[in-house]
């Protein structure tokens, strides 16, 4: 039995490095510049006292984040999670002044993306904004780090085929190449646009650019071909979608836009998604708009590369789908902010530039980089998805999955695809493969930090070497599972429309179950404490079994709680930084003085 | 065929769209809308079936192909 604990436990540990070197794992978010969100009903003069405060105490220099936030109140300053946490513990006047002070990972537009490689190449200065008057209100082109991009490509070659309700050559398409395309609604060779949505998404993917006319596009130099599937009132028939992607397909389009969802699954559907994929199509589509926990069809298809929205602060559009079938986020508005393309007026066809938001604007951002993607040489669709994924802005904490893989980043999907080094990790292939056949599972890599898991469970064993208690037991190895780190795979597991709250229970330690159904990283004192064990302990005394395990679960809290001091020290009520550690400390020492105390307590009695 | 009862609204997605959200709290999206129930916040009984061979760019749910329907305020 001793044999078999350590070998499980080299197991854990070989797989958990293993998987903690693979670079799609949200593992710590880096980031060196924060922002501070100050209340809207804050008078100026209280912000510009806050503002010198904050300069003199911590040596930071904060700054209007853009000429458009100073109605938001929002400024950024350089710092990282040090400066954040010392400012939290040290400056608590400032709390009460702000709806939010948190890491930027947003913002720093200009700032390089977080390296995952050390030998990448330094990056040229930016060439500078295109003169499209209207640029400046695309916080959407700003937030993927667009401009970085253009450096190396524009996306010329590469022909994106537009699956919706037409696309209409507005007067800021007037640079932007077409092809052939075709109308499944009237069944007609041009396919221009009666309704406007697809001719905003269109004008994402490539609307002119740097031609002195509105806005800009992602890959101005692709090609358009417009396939119009909706009708004027915006739906359309799953057979004429699935024969407009065989269209797609053989017509020579390299990527795939679907800005559109709905209906149930479809063999029909699905058979035309694997024909294109097999022609070496990249198949992207927006998340849905239900703010339901999977995304909807054709998202969930596998080929297809499902993108759920994010607003200009960042965070999760209200209304986007999030969970099951989100590989990626991109920019789609939400919360009062939109995507600015132009498009016609559906009444009447005037082109003007106007702001929409959904998860239908965040697709083509993410189409247009897979566009820009192939441009610069990777021509493989699972490859294009690999890039994607692996060049996102991380989301620290994301246990719902609101954006797969992280959030769209052009600037270094693009040198990552330059730099031609694509390596594919067969495991997570075959999951993603294997998660879904039959529609029904979905693993999401990015939902574990797993050092710090491994820690924990590694952490418990050695605690019960230290008590000197593992003899063989099959209750205190549960109690040792179940108090440092409960089943932890189980947090990415997802099945399609049915809650993900029991995986995230099942997938906690007793110390973390507190905040696993809100699916956040503030611990709950009542959960992360002695008590519960100790509890349990007394109330299991009598029967060998749960002793055992009452024992075990000392012992795994005790390294849940010492791992979480230094890797997550946050605490409800009592913050973050040194108050929660020394709670979270002192229960840790707690519970292993405790478990040494019934260990030595079982054995006296066990001898007697 | 199903019946439900719910406020129409009118849904800022994309171009904007028309949904019944039922008092079960459920989003059904009333793809081309009669003209006579395009008021938000209008209280209904919508009888139709659920079409689901249709996409749409709204993507905010089931569509409710509606076959009768009557205002109750």
């Amino acid at each position: 039995m001793r044999r078999l604990l350590l070998l499980c436990c080299l197991f854990v540990t070989g797989i958990g490095f293993a998987l903690y070197n693979f670079q799609g794992l949200a593992t710590k978010g880096e980031f060196d510049s924060i922002a501070v969100d100050f209340r809207e009903d804050l008078p100026k003069g209280e912000i510009e006292s806050q503002l010198k405060q904050l300069q003199s105490k911590f040596g930071v220099a904060p700054e209007l984040n853009s000429k458009f936030s100073e109605s938001d109140h929002l400024y950024t300053f350089k710092g990282n999670k040090a400066t954040l946490d010392r400012i939290k513990s040290q400056y608590s006047e400032l709390l009460k002044d702000v709806e939010s002070i948190e890491p930027n990972y947003i913002y720093g537009l200009n700032d390089p993306a977080p390296s995952q490689d050390a030998n990448e190449p330094e990056y040229s200065p930016t060439a500078g904004a295109p003169n499209d008057p209207l640029y400046n209100k695309q916080w959407h082109m700003h937030n993927i780090n667009v401009e970085q991009a253009w450096e190396t490509n524009k996306g010329s070659g590469i022909v994106v085929a537009v699956i919706d309700t037409g696309v209409t050559k507005t007067t800021d398409m007037d640079k932007t190449e077409f092809v052939a395309g075709y109308d499944f609604v009237n069944n007609k060779a041009e396919a221009d646009d009666d309704n406007g949505h697809g001719t905003h998404v269109a004008g994402s993917v490539a609307q002119s650019t740097n031609n002195s006319i509105g806005v800009a596009g992602v890959a101005y130099q692709a090609k358009i071909m417009p396939l119009k599937v909706l009708s004027a009132a915006g739906g359309g028939t799953v057979s004429d979608i699935a024969e407009s992607i065989k269209f797609a397909a053989d017509k020579g389009a390299n990527v795939i836009n679907m800005s559109l969802g709905g209906g149930g699954e479809s063999a029909l559907m699905k058979e035309a998604i694997d024909y294109a994929h097999s022609k070496g199509v990249v198949i992207v589509a927006a998340a849905g708009n239900e703010n339901q926990g999977s995304a909807s069809y054709p998202a969930r298809y596998n080929h297809v590369i499902g993108v759920a929205a994010f607003d200009a602060k960042g965070e999760k559009a209200e209304f986007s789908n999030f969970g099951a079938g989100v590989d990626i986020a991109a920019p789609g508005g939400g919360h009062g902010s939109r995507v600015w393309q132009e498009t016609i007026d559906p009444d009447g066809g005037a082109p003007q530039v106007i702001g929409l938001q959904g998860t239908s604007m965040a697709s083509p951002h993410v189409a247009g980089v897979a566009a820009m993607i192939m441009s610069a040489g990777v021509k493989d669709p699972d490859a294009v998805q690999q890039v994607l994924q692996q060049s996102v802005r991380q989301i620290a904490e994301d246990p719902l999955n609101h954006y797969g893989a992280g959030q769209l980043d052009a600037g270094a999907a693009v040198l990552m695809a330059a730099r031609g080094q694509i390596s594919f990790n067969d495991f997570f292939r075959w999951l993603h493969e294997n998660g879904y056949l039959n529609l029904r599972f979905w693993f999401d890599g990015g939902a574990v930090a797993l050092l710090p898991k491994i820690l924990m469970v590694l952490g418990s064993y050695m605690f019960a070497f230290l008590v000197r208690y593992l003899f063989p037991s099959v209750s205190l190895a549960t109690g040792l599972i179940t108090g440092s780190s409960g089943l932890f795979f189980l947090r990415g597991f997802y099945m399609f429309d049915l809650p993900q709250a029991p995986f995230r229970m099942m997938g906690s330690s007793v110390a973390e179950m507190g905040n696993a159904i809100a699916g956040n990283n503030i611990l709950n004192p009542l959960f992360a404490s002695v008590l519960i064990p100790s509890v349990l302990l007394a109330l299991l005394w009598s029967n060998e079994t749960g002793k055992r395990f009452a024992i075990g679960l000392l012992l795994g809290t005790s390294a849940c709680l010492a791992v979480n001091m230094v890797y997550e020290p946050h605490v409800w009520m009592l913050g973050d930084g040194l108050v929660p550690q020394i709670f979270l400390g002192v229960n840790a020492v707690l519970c292993f003085v405790l478990a040494k105390f019934a260990a030595k307590a079982a054995k006296a009695e066990a001898s007697a | 065929m199903i019946t439900v009862t719910g406020l129409v609204e009118k849904k800022d997605i994309g171009m904007g769209v028309w949904a019944l959200v039922g008092e079960e709290g459920k989003t059904y999206e009333l793809l081309s809308c009669p003209k006579d129930l395009r008021q938000a916040g209008l209280k209904v009984t919508i009888s139709g079936a659920i079409d689901d061979q249709l996409m749409t760019a709204a993507a905010i749910g089931p569509v409710l192909a509606i076959s009768s329907f009557e205002k109750l305020s």
